[in-house]
């Protein structure tokens, strides 16, 4: 076996917990319920008693929405998928042996690092007013497109890619046509959480139509 | 005898099987992995891989773990320390192979 074949195995198995789109679905409707809920700090009025409910809530959505959500998501994991392609636990990132290591790292940290300076410079600029609002929206959208990007690049998905592409186009079309930036932002994170789902959810189709379960007899060795 | 020849002596011949390999490589990324896993990635038959897994056991490369998950019986495999070890030592003597050649 050739070394890049090892590599390729390596790249496989590191994307496997993403080969039935059920993490996008998470991920979209985790999204989803922050765009609302920022969508009702936006609508309600600013008195301390909605403030305080303001955070509570923000606590209720962030920990008891994620845990509520990782746990569906483990038992959708444990009845379409462990069944049909097998069980695999990972190890803790930082052990995992990556291909071209030194080289991941150093990209990874030079993207993180104009990640971070794209971020606090739109914010300066937006608290500035320096930039216009398409303009920080423009900007929004490709910074929520950076991560899948990466992700993109990391594990070999495609696509991460074409959604990349398809929020940072989001993120121009809303900098034209958004007449607040508060409602353009928040048109971006909902759109975000809306195209990750469609994603997931055409995955988990694909998924399931070119997989099948194996029966319960011929299980294990 | 020219260096990359002598080379070929000091490889592990038990990860050097492609299968084997195979199932090395895999468990070398992951924390474990069921046999049903293992079946999909390596297109074994099952008497194939069961071989491999138990020879690869007998060396002391994997852990081999019979649990159920319900009511459902689970193969759990994991590479042990001197497997990993010996999974890292085989990359080095491959590619340093690879370079003495080019």
């Amino acid at each position: 076996m050739a070394k890049n074949e090892m590599e390729e195995i390596i790249q496989r198995t590191q994307r496997y917990w993403c080969v039935d789109g059920l993490a996008e679905i998470g991920f979209g409707i985790f999204m989803l319920l922050v765009t609302l809920f920022l969508l009702l700090n936006i609508l309600i009025p600013h008195d301390p008693t909605s403030i305080f409910l303001f955070l509570l809530g923000y606590l209720v959505i962030v920990g008891l929405g994620g845990f509520g959500l990782n746990n569906i998501y483990r038992q959708l994991k444990e009845r379409i998928t462990y069944p049909r392609t097998g069980y695999v636990a990972y190890r803790r990132p930082s052990t995992i042996a990556y291909p071209n290591r030194h080289a991941s790292r150093l990209v990874g940290t030079i993207l993180l690092l104009v990640f971070i300076f794209t971020l606090v410079t739109s914010l300066i600029g937006a608290l500035q007013n320096s930039l216009s609002i398409g303009a920080n929206l423009t900007l929004f959208g490709i910074i929520m497109a950076m991560p899948l990007y990466l992700l993109g690049n990391a594990y070999g998905v495609r696509r991460f890619y074409l959604l990349g592409a398809l929020i940072a186009v989001l993120g121009v079309v809303v900098g034209r046509i958004a007449f607040s930036e508060s409602m353009g932002m928040l048109s971006i994170l909902g759109g975000v959480g809306l195209l990750t789902i469609i994603s997931g959810a055409f995955t988990l189709m694909h998924y399931k139509r070119t997989t099948r379960s194996l029966d319960d007899s011929s299980r294990g060795e | 005898v020219s260096n990359p020849l002598r080379n070929l002596d000091d490889f592990d011949r038990l990860i050097h099987e492609p299968a084997r390999l195979m199932i090395v490589t895999i468990l070398y990324t992951v924390d474990k992995a069921d046999f049903t896993y293992l079946l999909r990635e390596t297109g074994m038959t099952r008497g194939n891989l069961s071989t491999h897994l138990t020879r690869l056991e007998e060396a002391g490369y994997i852990q081999i773990e019979k649990t159920f998950r319900g009511k459902i019986p689970q193969t759990l495999c994991s590479l042990t320390e001197t497997g990993r070890r010996a999974f890292e030592a085989y990359r080095r003597w491959l590619k340093q192979f690879v370079e003495s050649i080019l």
